[in-house]
């Protein structure tokens, strides 16, 4: 882990504390991201995946500055990008843009389109009058979207529409970075590859990074080059896509890659279901977090957290495969 | 225009209406047959015209002095609504932005705005009223001033709540990722999206207004006289209810139609102003 990346991360903690009431309950600390290690190379997509709860959005969320959160490193282009959001450089939240989940919920509905996407740029004062409204169309024009749209508001787009003028009103912006959290889980199937093929021309015209949060592996497949598996606040294995999908290390990738739906009924194989629910945040288990579930378990699992260490003779074209797992490290227990 | 063509009845009479007032209300110099302190000493307590000996030089009959009450009701009218109006417009843009300062800012700031809050709403607001007119003695600006801030503990407790709701919802996060001011999130964003409830408070507490300008006026720290009002002319009326009731019923319908009128446009208003009800 020693490239040199556009976004740079390096033990995130992020932090929800409940106050509790005095003299009746404590309040509690939960780490919905306890420690964690990402870097994004210029011009790649990364893919962040893991079950809900597990942290995701919040660390995409922290990445904007939003939320209860610290860092050891947490550098963009070089620079430190630790402060919040209100106390962020303006350049700052040009640069990095954000997408999210539920593009009905990110969209002001008494506004027009046109109004929202050009909005950014009146926000930064890129540009004036008849310009800011050049520069929306083309943004909507990136993201395929006619001109008919623009007089109209959020509730009377479609789904797929409204997650396209939300990618249009960050792209306005030319960011450097999108940070895209789940941007097509609200989406119908078809619309989802629409957005996703659109995510990727942007990465291949614009040179643009992009974080793809989601939990749905397949979609994780086909768009990205790198994947960074979350578990319970932790990364548990990170590698390029192929590769890591091919031969996945940790139990916790192995069992998520087998419940991938295959393209073909016949190709299905017997499923290595996980037993049990994920601790809750507020009382992870010590050692390795997915120790109660893990059907590798052993005593040290029990004890010792695991870290995130390159795999030896696991590296392709120059992107490292990493495990965080004291089994697969010791390579006895790697399947088929 | 063609949304005008399926307005219902009411709504439309209420605009009629409404339309009417603003117009009595301006054009009051031009309209009004007499002047509101005219006295006609050989006409006093004239009936309506349709009531016997009444006199077509005075259709709404006259009151004690002779004043004529048609002539006194059109600039009652004016300087009503204008007070109700503008008390109601302060009242809305002062609980409006406690309200968002609260949200906005949390901690001690919404804590001393809640606490006002609460304070207003516990006092009774017309006996404040009363001893701040009492003490720094009647002024129409100090009046109107006290109309503004009657009721602006609703709109502070409205728009706070619907705020802090707001300010959690996915396009004011976006607005601020996007670096937008507090200024724009609130005011350019937010505002569109709670003023519906701010209209409807608007309609209920328009009326209200007026019926407080009715009190004061009644008990004699509203408009002065020989200024009039429609709170002033029913508590002038009062005392001639039984032998002559058109001094006090026709100011009263007047109240009566003009605040239902209100409150059916603000209906109408606040159905019109959301898009989601609107229909594409």
């Amino acid at each position: 882990m020693t490239e040199v990346g556009l976004l740079e991360l390096r033990g995130l903690r992020c932090r929800f504390a409940s106050r509790g009431i005095p003299l009746i309950a404590p309040g509690t600390t939960v780490h919905a991201v306890d420690g964690v290690d990402l870097t994004l190379a210029p011009g790649e997509i990364l893919g962040l995946v893991g079950e809900s709860g597990c942290g995701k959005s919040t660390l995409a969320k922290a990445l904007m500055g939003l939320g209860d959160y610290q860092a050891e490193t947490m550098r963009f282009a070089g620079q430190d990008i630790r402060a919040p959001l209100d106390r962020r450089p303006r350049d700052l939240l040009r640069r990095i843009q954000y997408v999210f989940q539920d593009p009905l919920d990110a969209l002001d509905p008494r506004r027009s389109v046109l109004y929202q996407v050009a909005e950014p740029l009146l926000i930064h004062g890129l540009a004036s009058g008849a310009e800011r409204e050049a520069r929306a169309r083309a943004a909507l024009r990136d993201v395929n979207l006619g001109a008919d749209i623009e007089v109209k508001f959020p509730h009377q787009l479609s789904g797929g529409q409204r997650q396209r003028v939300v990618i249009a009103r960050a792209l306005v912006l030319a960011p450097e970075v999108l940070i895209c959290d789940e941007p097509v889980s609200a989406l119908d199937v078809s619309i989802q590859a629409q957005v996703v093929n659109l995510l990727r021309d942007l990465r291949d015209r614009r040179g643009l990074t992009i974080l793809f949060i989601s939990h749905d592996l397949g979609l994780v497949r086909h768009l990205c080059d790198r994947v960074a598996v979350m578990y319970l606040g932790r990364i548990c294995e990170t590698g390029p896509i192929e590769p890591l999908f091919e031969r996945p290390r940790h139990p916790y990738t192995q069992a998520l890659v087998a419940a991938i739906p295959p393209p073909h009924p016949r190709l299905r194989k017997p499923l290595k279901r996980l037993i049990g629910e994920p601790p809750r945040p507020g009382s992870p288990p010590p050692g390795c977090r997915f120790h109660p579930r893990c059907p590798l378990c052993e005593a040290a699992c029990r004890t010792e957290p695991p870290a995130l260490l390159p795999i030896v003779g696991a590296q392709h074209d120059g992107a490292q495969q990493s495990v965080a797992c004291h089994v697969a490290r010791r390579g006895e227990a790697l399947p088929c | 225009m063609a949304r005008l063509a399926g307005l219902p009845l009411s709504v439309r009479l209420s605009g009629v209406w409404v339309l009417a007032m603003l117009a009595v209300a301006i054009l009051a110099d031009w309209i009004a047959p007499y002047d509101y302190a005219a006295i006609d000493l050989r006409n006093r307590l004239t009936p309506p015209i349709w009531m016997t000996g009444g006199t077509w030089l005075h259709p709404l009959g006259t009151d004690d002095l002779g004043r004529d009450v048609l002539s006194r009701i059109i600039y009652s009218v004016r300087t009503s609504l204008a007070v109700a109006l503008l008390g109601t417009i302060i009242g809305a843009a002062l609980g409006t932005s406690l309200g968002f300062l609260a949200a906005r800012f949390r901690g001690w700031v919404d804590d001393l705005v809640t606490m006002a809050i609460d304070f207003q709403a516990a006092l009774p607001f017309l006996i404040l009223a009363l001893a701040a007119l009492a003490f720094l003695g009647n002024s129409l600006v100090l009046f109107v001033a006290i109309m503004g801030v009657y009721g602006w503990e609703r709109y502070a407790r409205i728009v706070r709540g619907m705020a802090f709701a707001a300010q959690a919802q996915g396009y004011a996060i976006a607005l601020r990722t996007l670096g937008a001011s507090s200024a724009r999130v609130y005011f350019a964003h937010i505002l569109p999206n709670i003023a519906s409830a701010i209209i409807v408070n608007m309609t209920l507490n328009f009326p209200e207004t007026v019926l407080l300008e009715t009190s004061l006026s009644f008990l004699g720290l509203g408009i002065q006289p020989p200024m009039t009002s429609l709170g002033n002319m029913v508590g002038f009326g009062r005392d001639y209810l039984l032998s002559a009731w058109w001094i006090a019923v026709c100011p009263a319908v007047v109240i009566f139609v003009t605040t239902l009128a209100f409150s059916l446009l603000g209906d109408w208003l606040r159905d019109y102003l959301d898009p989601a009800l609107r229909g594409s």
